[in-house]
């Protein structure tokens, strides 16, 4: 299909190719254009277009706009924000915890593939839970200093860990039209570690202040 | 140093000499340059490096092969990841792992393949309940660890390939 | 500093380094040893010297190498720390693992250790009746001698099975990274010889 369409371009000297220059200082430069007779505006301050198989020629720009040179003393901060519930159930006896409902909620601006930033979320609310729960490296003798250590003393969260079918996520829609997109990256991990401390609180009236939370920690507070 | 002689992906490997001492992952990954099967723990921890065993009696099981020698899997017949597609049609799993995003970094990915496979076979030949379609998939699942997804979208997929289907995989 | 200072300072502390390596080796050794029967002969008391045999072989029934195996539960341990194994594997029906992760799978004939993993023919957890995990000595030596829980076995068997079985053997050759259990089989096999023969008198406690 593609090769059809270069092919009768090159036949009928139409446009074969485009360069386009463009420019950012915290916002992008903008310049309008004549293409075909048509005034033609974009994000970018100097096209050249060639035909069929010519050289590349400039196209004089009408009107163009840089950002203002005061924009060098922006910083920028994206902030995506996410926060987490969780509910849990503790085994008395046992200190056994296991996690029963979840609900994470983010605001990542535009979502660019929405499938990517829930199947991170999900990923994220996992390791949360291994931070909170099983994960520990402790110094010294016995810790993973001493090179003998695998999966099999630093426990990472498996299935059976989490609620696979009552984790749920929402992804805000952007403030505005325009928001574009912010990013998550590992925002989703946070707050799982704090509600899950909360709500062991909520259910044992003890604050924990060092992690992994083991059940023989639970356990301990039981009594 | 011993002989070896199986079958990857229905086709003849060696006979050839390797060193007794020589692990299954090293054998497929540095000798035969099959690199779809990873290394991950070395330990038998995260099955990242699980091929699948087909029993002459046509049942399936998933094997590590980070601390398994060579020399063990003289005689038999073993499925790799590369060998899920057929004439480049990839198979029902691995185009429900693709529509439903499942894996991220990828590095998981040939084991559950491989273990959500041997699965589905042994459903065809002993179905279970709707009821017990969860459960059965996340035990099936349990020992293969993934650091990225937090598993939950390789079950779903998993699922939907059995619903999709259901007379052929459910009671 | 003069090159000559540096090189005496460096050598002596070599040696320090040495000396004290040399030590922790030696009290190693010294808890890795099995007392043999004769050396229990001051005992006056009958009943109280073949307990005290038995409380000798319980160093080796309650190391890490027997214990892991011989869980409470339904799924073993693992290393000298005795953690839970991982991966997760489970006793199955037959304690040979369930019908997707069978022992043999990964436990091969013998120890492999490029993989440093430990193998034997007949790998497979004890059943629930021999668990030991969280058992006293008195229990365990209770629980050794009642044909219900050793198998059905009269406790002249145990001389052989402790003494000669070669997976009970494998406790002593148990590949890098794993604490071999005291002393060696065949010690081991005389404590439980000289026990039996003295009445099979359980510890106390």
């Amino acid at each position: 299909m593609e090769g059809w369409a270069a092919g009768h371009a090159h036949a009928r000297n139409g446009a074969t190719g485009a360069m386009a220059h463009a420019f950012n200082r915290w916002a992008w430069s903008q310049a309008t254009f004549a293409i075909s007779g048509q005034a033609w505006t974009a994000d970018i301050d100097a096209l050249a277009v060639r035909n069929g198989a010519g050289k590349f020629v400039r196209l004089d720009r009408t009107s163009v706009k840089f950002p203002p040179t005061d924009f060098n003393r922006f910083g920028s901060t994206y902030t995506s924000p996410c926060g987490t519930l969780v509910r849990l159930e503790i085994e008395r006896a046992t200190g056994a915890l296991r996690i029963a409902k979840a609900y994470s909620v983010l605001a990542c601006g535009q979502p660019l593939v929405p499938e990517v930033v829930l199947g991170q979320a999900q990923g994220g609310f996992a390791m949360g839970v291994g931070y909170t729960l099983l994960e520990t490296l402790p110094p010294y003798e016995g810790g993973p200093g001493n090179g003998q250590w695998n999966l099999g003393q630093y426990l990472v969260a498996r299935g059976s860990d989490l609620p696979l079918r009552d984790l749920e996520v929402e992804v805000l829609p952007p403030l505005k039209p325009n928001e574009g997109p912010k990013g998550i990256a590992e925002v989703v991990m946070i707050p799982v570690v704090p509600a899950i401390l909360n709500a062991i609180f909520d259910a044992t009236g003890h604050r924990f202040q060092s992690l992994p939370v083991t059940q023989a920690m639970l356990r301990g507070v039981l009594k | 140093m011993t002989t070896l002689a199986l079958t990857i992906n229905g086709g003849a490997q060696g006979p050839r000499e390797v060193r007794d001492d020589l692990t299954m992952n090293d054998f497929l990954r540095e000798y035969l340059g099959m690199t779809g099967t990873k290394f991950g723990c070395g330990a038998a921890q995260c099955l990242s490096c699980a091929v699948i065993v087909d029993n002459p009696d046509g049942t399936s099981y998933t094997s590590p092969t980070c601390i398994v020698p060579a020399k063990s899997f003289d005689g038999k017949a073993i499925r790799t990841v590369e060998g899920h597609a057929k004439n480049g049609e990839l198979s029902a799993l691995q185009k429900a792992f693709i529509a439903h995003f499942a894996f991220q970094c990828g590095y998981c990915t040939a084991g559950f393949l491989n273990e959500a496979q041997v699965l589905l076979e042994r459903l065809e030949k002993t179905p279970v309940a709707r009821a017990e379609l969860e459960k059965t998939i996340a035990e099936a699942l349990d020992g293969h660890i993934c650091r990225c997804t937090g598993y939950i979208k390789y079950h779903e997929a998993v699922r939907d390939v059995i619903l999709a289907d259901p007379k052929r995989y459910l009671v | 500093m003069k090159s000559e200072t540096r090189f005496q300072t460096l050598v002596s502390v070599a040696a320090l380094a040495v000396s004290m390596h040399a030590g922790y080796a030696a009290s190693q050794a010294a808890s890795n040893t099995l007392a043999s029967p004769e050396s229990f002969s001051s005992i006056a008391d009958a009943d109280a010297r073949s307990a005290a045999m038995f409380t000798e072989l319980g160093k080796v029934l309650t190391h890490p190498r027997c214990v892991n195996c011989h869980p409470a539960g339904d799924r073993p341990r693992q290393g000298d720390e005795s953690r839970l194994h991982q991966p997760p594997v489970e006793r199955g029906i037959d304690g040979h693992g369930t019908e997707t992760m069978r022992c043999s799978i990964c436990h091969q004939k013998a120890n492999f250790e490029p993989g440093r993993v430990p193998g034997h023919p007949e790998w497979h957890i004890a059943p629930r009746e021999m668990a030991w995990e969280g058992k006293t000595l008195a229990e365990i030596c209770a629980q050794i001698k009642d044909p219900v829980h050793n198998g059905g076995r009269k406790v002249e068997d145990l001389i052989h099975h402790i003494g000669t079985d070669t997976l009970v053997g494998w406790a002593w050759q148990p590949g890098f990274g794993r604490a071999p259990a005291p002393g060696t089989q065949k010690e081991a096999g005389a404590l439980v010889d000289a026990w039996v023969k003295t009445g099979a008198v359980c510890p106390a406690r």
